[in-house]
């Protein structure tokens, strides 16, 4: 045991600076991805967290409570467990802006979104107030602002204490004021401290009748943010990936040393195991240690950094490091260790001579350049994560990928620096710059496969939970009519939603209950305004005061009279009858609906009651397929793939937003592209190291070496390559494959991703090792 | 213990070589206490003939029996740890380990294990091979070729093996060393009763020897046994 932990000690100190580079690498790549895990895992958390009750703690939706329920959540804010939340909407008033925006009215200080600059507010008369807001005012924290409630009931003057963000309404304007007088006197929500066990059969009853919708849609609003951030463990997979071919460079640069080690051993009469035991230790005892001390710095910078960064991105964040840490290190520790297994099954296998000319002339600058990458291209990440800057991902893709194959490279370097002093390196600039192209092609295809997949399950999800509705973000017209053309079975018992937002209208709610809510100033998930959300606008009753309240709002806005659109109310309790309808608006519906879930006013394509109207919808927002249950398995992957295929690109941005994800239609032809494109440079990076291997190849020529051999020659290399570009593609689609079916000819096809891509993985190893393994049993043969 | 070879022959059958044959046979025997000289031309099998006799090629036709053992009835690692001891061509020394621990790690791995005696024993032999003491604690790397011969040589004679197989053990030292090395060389064959079989180019060297082998018409020629003849 002497001998090996002396050889161990020794091998190390003698290849120090290959080593102590590898072991720097392997620890920065640990604890970079420590850390990105960690976040990521952190904002997961806290979108989950968001999307289920933005305060973090449990709400309860008291409208339709029973007077017990509210007895009960009174005696808890006596007690002070519960805190009622009043989400209103107003007028904000400054010298230079006026503008209608939510407000949220709490009863004592609360966390909602991230807090960027300043301060909760504490006083009556202080408020914060979002970031689209800030920078629309142009104004100045401790700047003064007035707000005018909808009702008219109030209009007080607040001072701005504060800047905050939601990630998941970040672009929304909204203002958040400590007012408990007003919490109490507009709240329908309460937030609960604990749960209670004697509101469950109010909760229970609440999801069973009126709002049901909203604790659907509540719940999807989770599921989709879960989704939302998907894709950030395939990137983490594929940067791994990359980080383990890198590892497998190491290891393949170092098979002549560990070979001649093993060799000279062996002739000293040492037994295999032994041999081969005392060669290899010294490289893993570097792996271990850079994972265990990548793992250490890791934590003690999150350590370090969690207390600021939690607090100015979430609070929420702090409870899920630990569980990421955990998950992270078995990943890297499994990569690590395929990765080591890998490349000795290449070195003690290949016979093939696998000399490597990537030619470096200055290390240690192209080391500070590494370094300086990935710090920057964590910064990027992080950035766009808090979106801060929402294009980082893409300085990320390019930094990182310039980054990680730079270091890749030169690991594999580190042994031939004798070579690179020789011939220069403009070929290494020409390289590295392919390997980038190959990185980011990589890292976007999967992230792109991802949201294609996002996309897809969004629609699915609803699809499959409420059976009968669909919607995809915003659909063209001439898309729609497209639908009806191609499938006359569905669309003949499908409706459009005509949403009032997009014909220029102002949209209101009127609505005895929801007299406070404006449709723009609403948010999916915001108790109080859920008629807002679904419905877009409700019917009030004739001469109640909402309806009279609609009626003044419209005429302050000089709006025309037929844009006032009426829906039918679908509480059972509703005193509004259809033919109220007509007592308030001119409008006729097409058909009503009187299922549970969305009923309001439908129009179906081409709608003469649209015509006469006026309205010119450029968009529909959300399309209603009411038997969609009863619909046969190919129809509906027809219609699915027949949606895909028409979602439209032009609104596609950056955003994590549901409504402005990423269309699968893009992320599909993204990610194909993607694919044949890394082919195609895979193909040229192999021809380069080919061309590289210029050397090797003449003396192999003048040996009389047979052509297959010569061509085998860049196989070492080519299967790193490989595996980064096959890694980052086919992690991204095998999730994305069952789901997303493959158009052809107009036709969809389910293609069962899972049966054939992960056979097709498996090749990517197989094929090569079985190659390998029948060249050396030849070569056995011969002998 | 002795060396038999048994009309031993040998080829690579190397597609470009046509099948031709390196040795066919062959008859020799190497005696105990005798140091042995083996020349010939570049490529005439010289070192071909050290990797058949410890086990690194296995003769196409006949064999190779140590005290009429058959070598085919041991395996390569016991041949190695137990009869013979190589000196190589190329050295084969671990770079980033001292001269010292280079020769060391050889009698460890023969005795499992390191003992006090073994470190006196190494720099004897240092001394022995006239490996400066400076340079004993040196890293292999930094040595001169001649140097690292030297350290080479050492450390196959600390595993005081029966057999002692040199490969051109003098290609790279002068005259002085060179004739050092090889009576030290015919000292161990003599002294300790072993057999020392070296392959070489050097006349020097090899007029020390006790009996000369010459490789021609792909066997083995006894100058000795041709002088009596003559």
């Amino acid at each position: 045991m002497r001998r090996h932990v002396k050889m161990a000690i020794l091998s190390i100190l003698h290849t120090l600076g290959a080593s102590s580079i590898f072991l720097i690498v392997v620890m920065l790549g640990t604890a970079s991805t420590l850390i990105f895990g960690a976040y990521i895992q952190s904002q997961y958390d806290a979108y989950d967290e968001a999307a289920r009750s933005p305060f973090g703690k449990y709400d309860a939706i008291v409208s339709t409570y029973s007077p017990e329920a509210r007895s009960i959540l009174t005696s808890l804010e006596d007690a002070g467990k519960a805190e009622p939340i009043a989400y209103s909407s107003g007028t904000l008033v400054t010298p230079t802006f006026s503008d209608y925006v939510s407000i949220t009215y709490t009863a004592r200080e609360s966390h909602i979104g991230t807090l960027l600059r300043g301060r909760y507010p504490k006083k009556d008369n202080e408020i914060i107030i979002s970031q689209p807001l800030f920078q629309q005012l142009h104004s100045q924290l401790g700047g003064t602002i007035t707000l005018k409630d909808a009702s008219g009931a109030s209009e007080e003057a607040y001072t701005i204490v504060g800047i905050a963000v939601n990630t998941t309404r970040r672009d929304e304007k909204y203002a958040i004021a400590v007012q408990r007088q007003m919490a109490t006197s507009l709240s329908q929500t309460w937030l609960l401290d604990d749960y209670d066990d004697r509101l469950e059969p109010y909760r229970i009853q609440e999801v069973l009748t009126y709002a049901r919708k909203i604790w659907l849609q509540h719940g999807l609003d989770g599921e989709l943010a879960h989704r939302t951030l998907q894709y950030a463990p395939y990137i983490q997979y594929g940067v791994l990936c990359v980080g383990a071919c890198g590892i497998i460079l190491y290891f393949l640069s170092r098979k002549k040393a560990l070979l001649r080690d093993y060799h000279i051993l062996r002739a000293l009469g040492d037994s295999r195991w032994n041999a081969a035991r005392t060669v290899i230790i010294p490289d893993i005892i570097l792996l271990l240690t850079g994972i265990g001390a990548g793992g250490l710095l890791g934590y003690l910078i999150f350590m370090w950094v969690r207390e600021p960064f939690g607090h100015m991105l979430n609070q929420e964040w702090l409870l899920a490091p630990y569980n990421a840490f955990a998950n992270t290190g078995n990943t890297i520790l499994i990569i690590s260790m395929l990765a080591v297994i890998v490349a000795l099954c290449i070195i003690f296998m290949n016979k093939v001579q696998t000399r490597y000319y990537h030619h470096l002339r200055s290390r240690t600058m192209w080391w500070i350049c590494v370094g300086i990458g990935l710090v920057l291209t964590i910064i990027f990440t992080i950035l766009r994560q808090t979106f801060i800057f929402p294009w980082g991902h893409l300085f990320a893709m390019g930094i990182g990928g310039l980054t990680f194959s730079a270091g890749a490279v030169l690991i594999a370097t580190v042994p031939k620096l004798h070579a690179t002093r020789i011939i220069g390196s403009r070929l290494a600039w020409f390289k590295v710059l392919t390997n980038t192209v190959v990185f980011i092609l990589c890292f976007h295809a999967s992230m792109y496969t991802c949201i294609a997949t996002l996309n897809l399950d969004f629609m699915q999800t609803r699809v499959n939970n409420v059976s009968r509705w669909i919607s995809i973000g915003q659909l063209e017209e001439s898309s729609v009519r497209d639908l009806k053309v191609k499938f006359p079975n569905i669309m003949n018992e499908s409706y459009q939603f005509i949403n009032p937002d997009i014909t220029n209208g102002v949209p209101l709610i009127i609505s005895a209950a929801d007299k406070n809510c404006f449709i723009g100033a609403s948010h999916p998930g915001e108790p109080g305004c859920e008629a807002a959300m679904t419905a877009q606008i409700r019917l009030a009753e004739p001469d109640s005061p909402a309806a009279t309240l609609a009626l003044k709002v419209h005429s302050e806005y000089h709006l025309k009279q037929d844009s006032v659109y009426a829906f039918v109310e679908s509480r059972d309790d509703s005193p509004v009858k259809e033919q109220d309808i007509k007592e308030i608006s001119p409008v006729h519906v097409d058909e009503l609906l009187d299922g549970e879930i969305y009923p309001g006013l439908v129009l179906t394509v081409d709608s003469e009651q649209a015509k006469a109207l006026g309205i010119k919808p450029s968009m529909y927002s959300d399309l209603l397929v009411p038997h969609f249950e009863h619909f046969t398995e190919q129809e509906r992957i027809e219609f699915r793939a027949a949606l895909l295929s028409h979602a439209p690109h032009s609104l596609l941005t950056e955003s994590d937003y549901a409504d402005f994800r990423k269309t699968v239609g893009e992320g599909l032809s993204w990610s194909f592209a993607s694919i044949v494109l890394a082919f195609v440079l895979l193909l040229s990076v192999a021809g380069l190291t080919l061309a590289d291997q210029e050397e090797v190849r003449r003396y192999a020529y003048i040996s009389g070496t047979r052509q297959k051999y010569i061509y085998m020659l860049g196989m070492p290399v080519i299967l790193p390559y490989a595996s980064a570009v096959i890694f980052g593609t086919l992690f991204g689609r095998l999730n994305a494959m069952d789901h997303i079916p493959i158009i052809r000819q107009g036709t969809p096809w389910q293609n069962f991703g899972w049966y054939w891509t992960a056979p097709l993985l498996a090749l990517v190893w197989i094929i090569p090792a079985l190659a390998l393994l029948c060249a050396q049993k030849r070569e056995k043969q011969r002998r | 213990m002795s060396i038999l070879l048994d009309d031993v022959a040998f080829s690579y059958n190397l597609p470009k070589k046509d099948g031709r044959f390196i040795f066919e046979h062959v008859h020799a025997e190497f005696s105990p206490g005798h140091f042995y000289a083996v020349m010939g031309p570049s490529g005439s099998g010289k070192t071909t003939l050290m990797k058949l006799m410890s086990m690194e090629l296995s003769p196409s036709a006949g064999a190779i029996h140590y005290d009429d053992k058959d070598i085919t009835a041991l395996s390569r690692q016991t041949l190695l740890q137990t009869r013979i001891s190589r000196i190589y061509q190329d050295y084969l020394l671990v770079p980033y380990l001292s001269a010292r621990d280079n020769v060391l790690l050889a009698a460890e791995i023969l005795g499992k294990g390191r003992t006090s005696q073994d470190k006196d024993r190494a720099e004897e032999l240092l001394h022995t091979v006239g490996l400066d003491t400076e340079l004993w604690n040196q890293e292999v790397l930094s040595l001169s070729g001649g140097e690292q011969q030297r350290v080479a040589i050492a450390r196959a004679i600390i595993r005081d093996t029966p057999v002692l197989l040199a490969d051109e053990p003098t290609g790279s030292l002068d005259d002085e060393n060179t004739m050092k090395i090889a009576q030290l060389l015919r000292d161990i064959a003599h002294e300790r009763n072993r057999v020392v079989i070296a392959c070489t180019h050097d006349i020097e060297c090899a007029r020390l020897a006790d009996d000369i082998l010459s490789i021609r018409n792909r066997g083995l020629v006894s100058l000795r046994e041709e002088d009596n003849h003559a």
